[in-house]
């Protein structure tokens, strides 16, 4: 097992390294430099004065150079400073905006499984009847419709049109959600009760929205893998001996159906951090996802590097707690 | 079991329903009809679509930072409601006899944020940063014509060129920086570029990365303490979510599209609580040829097009009638502004005889044709404005009309800079300009100025032009700079390098409670300090006079 452990940290170091190369690779490559996007076509900006910012920026120097005195600080764990005019460590950056993102990602998670599971067991169990199907189509449509479009209508909802409502037929404002940002205007007047209300209440709705879209591959899986193991012969053999149908698929089904779902934790990760970029600039929430949207519009080189280099690295740190906890909760593939 | 569930369900709903409800007590709509008394205090809140970067105005080239250093900071001179040059921290300034040189004479008694005393040494010293080549600025191209800048007192500072430059005087509107804080320093890692401490009406607050800048009314301003008490700006990317916001009555103040501006706000809700304000922006759109290309390079070709082109359709049918026609490179309400530039009327038929003319043949299947090549090009738009997309649409159908095919191809911005306007490897592009306060338009139009990442990407060639740019630009006596700059805009108009599409209205939501704003040439900011709230209509009381 630790070798096993062992072994694939290793093999962990070459993935990181190619991950790294195409990523500096492609984003070389896409036109515009940092801190002048918006310079572009303003007469005040002389050809001088750009010549002076690349040199500063160290990007008159050819691009195997470049990454070379990147990757010569990466090693040293150093992320560099940030290519936006604001000149700050790139770590900084990153590190005071990871929390928020880990924090959301984490309770979209929790909501995932806990209505993502119970979803799958019940359309497992009740196979093709209506509620499956009503079920099944919801997930799936959580799944198809975009998540900003969700995002824009939920706000709508929650936002104006409850409040406006509200107004027309009862005279009183209702504003039952807010509808961008994670703190209200005078957060900082507030007592740590209100405060944790404050950012609770302001996470309702990326949360949630988050978490419907990806209902549907955990149900999914959950009912399919429920399904298989429901066909084994031990099954019936627990059917045959007189166990009632609740215990069955709880202590017999259940257990094993649960395995192949535990690897979608690790593969989920990306999915999570690409939404992040998604839905955090919808709801003005400063995570890692906003940075790097604002990074990359700014083309700031570093950032987007750091940023790459920790999602690259938390996928596989999820990749590797996957297999080892199949491992673990699976005997049959401890011994591979 | 699963009874007590559902009510404890009900009974937290309840709960929370009447929390809400008791937080959200609206103000009585007609409140707002009063103007009140000019009183201190309340916040305005402001929605930003980008983050700002660096606080130090000199350093960073995005709008956010600027409108906050803008409240922050002050420059010796500024631009007033009507866009003449007024003293900011110079009282007054004397130009010599032979146009070479300007002194200043600096306000005394002004006090930086942290209360030490302004002086001409940090005027000198912003000149000097500025022109350090250690310094990433992309904005010291005005400055480094300066041939000589000297600290003649404390409150007296003069500067002295080696040929009259006409917008010498208002490139000394950049931000004074304070050197007390800043000499010896590095400027790019100074940590004034998140708290900045300038001389201007508002004091840095707090900055939240990714939420919030705030900042607090400075007691002791030299043009008196603005009576808004907090200024808030939230940074929210999405413009959708933006608008949301604003419809929710949580931000104070946004931009409008022409079409929020004229169908999805026009509702009575928002008009209780928003009144919305017009002004012409800084900017006009146009259709700007390669001038290099072989049907291009011909004056009647251009002419045509701006007669087969209908501006008044892409104003009525995209601006929503948010905008006038432009006829050269100003707006109306400009000194510079020549209205008496030949105009190109809406005409396919002119357009057509100007192209017969310059050797075009229709074929019996519609085609224009010369010496059998037949008129197809593309135009470039930027891909996110909707508005020119939009245009090109227009623009497109009215081309194909007279036999003209026109193809649109949309590009991201970074792409289309860099691959093809500084290439020159296009036919046509629809883009906008700035139009600058100072109307000095030589590196847009000037021959010389096409090198690469140079702005007369369109091959414009004129020699009279050029004369007429060179003369305009070191000319500082208005009334003889203006007649140069007229026959300039007949000039342009005649040779039309650019069909000029039109100038767009600036078009913004501001809450009622918010009194005293008055649009203008300049805008509507001009008088930024002078906004008031009225006591009874106050929204946000907690913390509003608080220094930090």
């Amino acid at each position: 097992m630790l070798r096993y452990l062992l072994k694939r940290l290793f093999f962990m170091i070459p993935m990181v390294f190619g991950i790294t190369l195409i990523s500096f690779g492609v984003i070389h490559l896409v036109p515009g430099e940092p801190g002048m996007l918006e310079a572009e076509m303003n007469p005040k900006v002389t050809k001088e004065a750009r010549e002076r910012i690349r040199a500063f920026y160290g990007l008159d120097k050819p691009l195997h150079v470049q990454y070379w005195t990147w990757l010569k600080r990466i090693v040293r764990l150093d992320f560099g400073t940030s290519f936006a005019t604001d000149r700050r460590p790139v770590i900084d950056k990153i590190g005071e905006r990871l929390p928020i993102t880990i924090v959301i990602n984490l309770l979209s998670m929790g909501l995932i499984f806990i209505f993502g599971i119970p979803i799958g067991i019940y359309c497992a169990n009740h196979k093709d009847t209506i509620m499956d199907k009503l079920l099944t189509s919801f997930v799936f449509a959580g799944y198809a419709v975009p998540t900003f479009w969700v995002a824009l209508l939920a706000m709508i909802f929650f936002g104006v049109y409850l409040d406006d409502l509200a107004m027309k037929y009862f005279g009183f404002s209702l504003k039952l959600l807010p509808i961008s940002g994670i703190k209200s205007y005078d957060y900082g007047d507030m007592n740590v009760f209100e405060k944790i209300f404050d950012i609770s209440w302001h996470l309702i709705l990326p949360v949630g929205i988050s978490a419907v879209g990806s209902l549907a591959g955990i149900s999914r899986y959950m009912k399919n893998s429920l399904l298989e193991v429901l066909r084994q012969e031990y099954i019936t053999t627990a059917y045959a001996k007189g166990l009632p149908g609740s215990m069955v698929i709880r202590k017999h089904a259940l257990r094993n159906a649960l395995l192949p779902v535990i690897t979608i934790l690790g593969l989920s990760i990306p999915g999570l951090i690409g939404g992040s970029v998604i839905f955090e600039s919808i709801f003005s929430i400063p995570g890692m996802g906003q940075l790097f949207y604002f990074s990359v519009m700014a083309r700031d080189y570093p950032t987007i590097m750091g940023i790459l280099v920790i999602g690259a690295f938390l996928t596989l740190v999820g990749n590797l707690i996957a297999d080892a906890s199949y491992a673990v909760a699976d005997p049959r593939i401890r011994i591979g | 079991m699963a009874t007590v569930n559902k009510k404890t369900l009900i009974l937290t709903c309840l709960v929370c329903l009447f929390v809400f409800l008791s937080c959200g007590k609206k103000k009585d709509a007609a409140l707002y009809d009063d103007p009140g008394k000019p009183a201190f205090g309340d916040m305005i809140i402001t929605g930003s679509i980008g983050e700002p970067s660096n606080l130090i105005p000199m350093l960073s080239s995005d709008s956010s930072s600027h409108e906050i250093a803008s409240y922050v900071y002050n420059g010796l001179v500024k631009y007033d409601k009507d866009l003449n040059i007024v003293g900011d921290l110079a009282e007054s300034w004397d130009i010599s006899k032979d146009n070479l040189s300007i002194t200043f004479k600096l306000r005394k008694g002004v006090k930086w944020q942290d209360g030490k005393p302004f002086t001409a040494h940090d005027v000198m010293y912003t000149y000097k940063v500025t022109v350090d080549p250690k310094t990433p600025t992309p904005y010291s191209g005005d400055f480094k014509l300066v041939r000589k800048a000297e600290v003649l007192d404390d409150y007296t500072f003069k500067v002295t060129y080696d040929r009259p430059f006409a917008p010498a005087l208002i490139s000394w509107s950049v931000a004074v920086l304070p050197r007390h804080l800043l000499e010896g320093t590095d400027i790019a890692t100074s940590s004034l570029k998140r708290k900045p401490v300038g001389t201007g009406p508002f004091v840095f607050s707090e900055w939240v990365p990714g939420d919030r800048v705030i900042l607090t009314a400075n007691p002791d301003y030299f043009e008196g303490r603005p009576y808004i008490g907090r200024y808030m700006m939230k940074i929210i990317p999405d413009t959708a979510t933006m608008f949301l916001e604003l419809k929710n009555n949580s931000i104070d103040f946004m931009g409008l599209t022409p079409l929020q501006y004229v169908k999805q706000t026009d509702y009575p809700a928002f008009k209780r609580e928003f009144n919305r304000y017009k002004y012409l922006a800084f900017m006009y759109t146009y259709v700007g040829y390669n001038l290099r290309h072989r049907f291009f390079k011909e004056k009647k070709v251009r002419q045509a097009l701006a007669h087969a082109i209908n501006k008044q359709e892409i104003i009525d049918g995209i601006l929503l009638g948010q905008g006038i026609e432009a006829t050269g490179p100003f707006k109306p309400d400009m000194w510079a502004y020549n209205g008496k530039v030949k105009r190109f009327e809406y005409s396919p038929e002119k357009a057509l005889a100007l192209l017969a003319e310059a050797g075009f043949e229709r074929g019996s299947d519609g085609v224009l044709r010369k010496n059998g090549t037949p008129f197809e090009f593309t135009v470039l738009v930027n891909q996110g404005n909707v508005v020119r997309i939009q245009s090109a649409e227009l623009i497109q159908r009215r081309l194909s009309v007279i036999g003209i095919t026109m193809k649109i191809r949309v590009l991201e911005w970074a792409t289309l800079i860099n691959d093809f306007i500084d290439k020159r490897n296009f036919e046509a592009v629809l883009l906008g300009w700035t139009i600058p306060n100072d109307p000095d338009l030589f590196d847009i139009f000037h021959s010389s100025k096409q090198g690469p990442k140079e702005l007369n990407f369109t091959g414009y060639e004129n020699s009279e032009v050029d004369g007429l740019l060179v003369k305009a630009r070191h000319t500082l006596e208005r009334s003889e700079r203006k007649r140069y700059l007229d026959r300039l805009q007949e000039l342009l108009s005649e040779d039309q390098p650019y069909t000029f599409l039109f100038v767009p209205y600036s078009t913004v939501a501001i809450h009622r409670r918010f009194k005293d704003i008055e649009p203008a040439p300049a805008g509507i900011m001009y008088n930024f300090i002078k906004w008031y709230v009225p006591e009874n209509q106050v929204r946000y009381r907690s913390n509003a006079a608080v220094s930090p």
